[in-house]
């Protein structure tokens, strides 16, 4: 079956806020570079790996819209859309809210005063959602959406700045497999982990890999795409049977996102 | 100073009502667990009603925001 993205143009990308570690709005992103460097992602999706990338308008208003994994987690045909932390992203929610409807999606929304940041804070594990809280998604939404969706959620406390989305240090793959750094989690997160997925389904992502943001990936049955990481990460994925496609987002990087936060799968 | 708690959620298989019993146990505050429903099937949530007990308000403040951290509510 083909896996279909949401993805969406970084015509009005920029660091215009400081609302994570990697922000500074000193550094600024190169807007040409960042175009090239997400149309080399687009395409890897959709012209070699045969991904049905779909888009939502850009809006100039929220630079960080580029972000689209932050718009929602999905269950089959439902949405439930973010509640953003920061007042910077909030109005993205709208916007967001506005193509799943479009689309044909139903959307589910968070109480207002309940922060939760959509597939940047809870991804999909055998059926299993692994969720993660403290640094921008309040625990309580896990709750909530467990009884919405009526689906397991297993709750996994951050607590490296650096890794302030669960996807930014935890990336489930085809066949049970994980890429994971397991620094970014709590001993119980870490202990909840080991737990539930077998030693030889883990792939740990030493610092020097965490830190180039390999966690962050995107995974199309046994292709693995991330941001240029270490030629030890792509043997270790070659070993567990992955083929591994590497390309450049530092211009994302200076945001806090790789490839995992350019895209959603819906 | 007494004070009862609810946690809510797939607090056994996260380990979050262990954490928070061993963070409040940490602060030397007296805490034990009333009651506990699991919930009968993996989707399902389970509960927990626990006490807290101390005569340094402190204490008690600080334990009271671990137990907010990980989701709990004053009953």
């Amino acid at each position: 079956m083909t896996d279909t993205i949401l993805m969406c143009s970084p015509e009005h990308y920029g660091i215009k806020y400081e609302i994570n570690p990697w922000m500074d709005i000193s550094i600024q992103s190169n807007h040409e570079k960042a175009m090239q460097q997400w149309q080399a992602l687009y395409h890897i999706l959709k012209d070699d790996l045969k991904v049905d990338v779909r888009l939502v308008e850009a809006r100039e208003e929220v630079p960080d819209m580029v972000f689209t994994a932050n718009a929602a987690v999905m269950y089959g045909k439902t949405a439930v859309i973010s509640r953003f932390k920061y007042p910077q992203r909030q109005p993205e929610e709208a916007y967001f809210a506005e193509w799943f409807t479009a689309n044909g999606y139903d959307v589910v929304t968070l109480p207002d005063d309940m922060a939760f940041e959509g597939a940047g804070d809870a991804l999909y594990l055998d059926g299993v959602l692994y969720a993660g809280y403290v640094p921008r998604t309040d625990i309580a939404s896990h709750t909530y959406i467990s009884e919405r969706l009526k689906i397991p959620v297993i709750s996994m406390e951050l607590v490296n700045k650096s890794f302030y989305h669960v996807d930014t240090c935890f990336c489930p793959l085809t066949d049970g497999y994980l890429i994971y750094h397991p620094e970014a989690f709590d001993a119980y997160a870490n202990q909840v982990i080991e737990s539930n997925v077998p030693e030889e389904k883990r792939i740990v992502a030493n610092a020097e890999e965490a830190s180039y943001f390999t966690c962050n990936a995107v995974n199309v049955g046994k292709t693995v795409v991330t941001n240029l990481t270490t030629p030890r990460f792509t043997a270790l994925l070659k070993s567990k049977g992955f083929d591994h496609i590497q390309t450049d987002l530092s211009e994302y990087m200076k945001a806090g996102g790789a490839a995992k936060c350019l895209t959603l799968k819906i | 100073m007494i004070i009862e708690l609810k946690l809510r959620g797939h607090i056994l298989d996260s380990l979050v009502l262990s954490k928070l019993l061993d963070q409040i146990e940490g602060l030397e505050v007296d805490c034990y667990t009333k009651e506990v429903k699991i919930g009968p099937k993996r989707q399902d949530l389970s509960e927990a009603v626990f006490v807290i007990e101390s005569d340094d308000e402190a204490k008690i403040a600080q334990a009271l925001e671990l137990a907010k951290k990980q989701g709990a509510t004053e009953v």
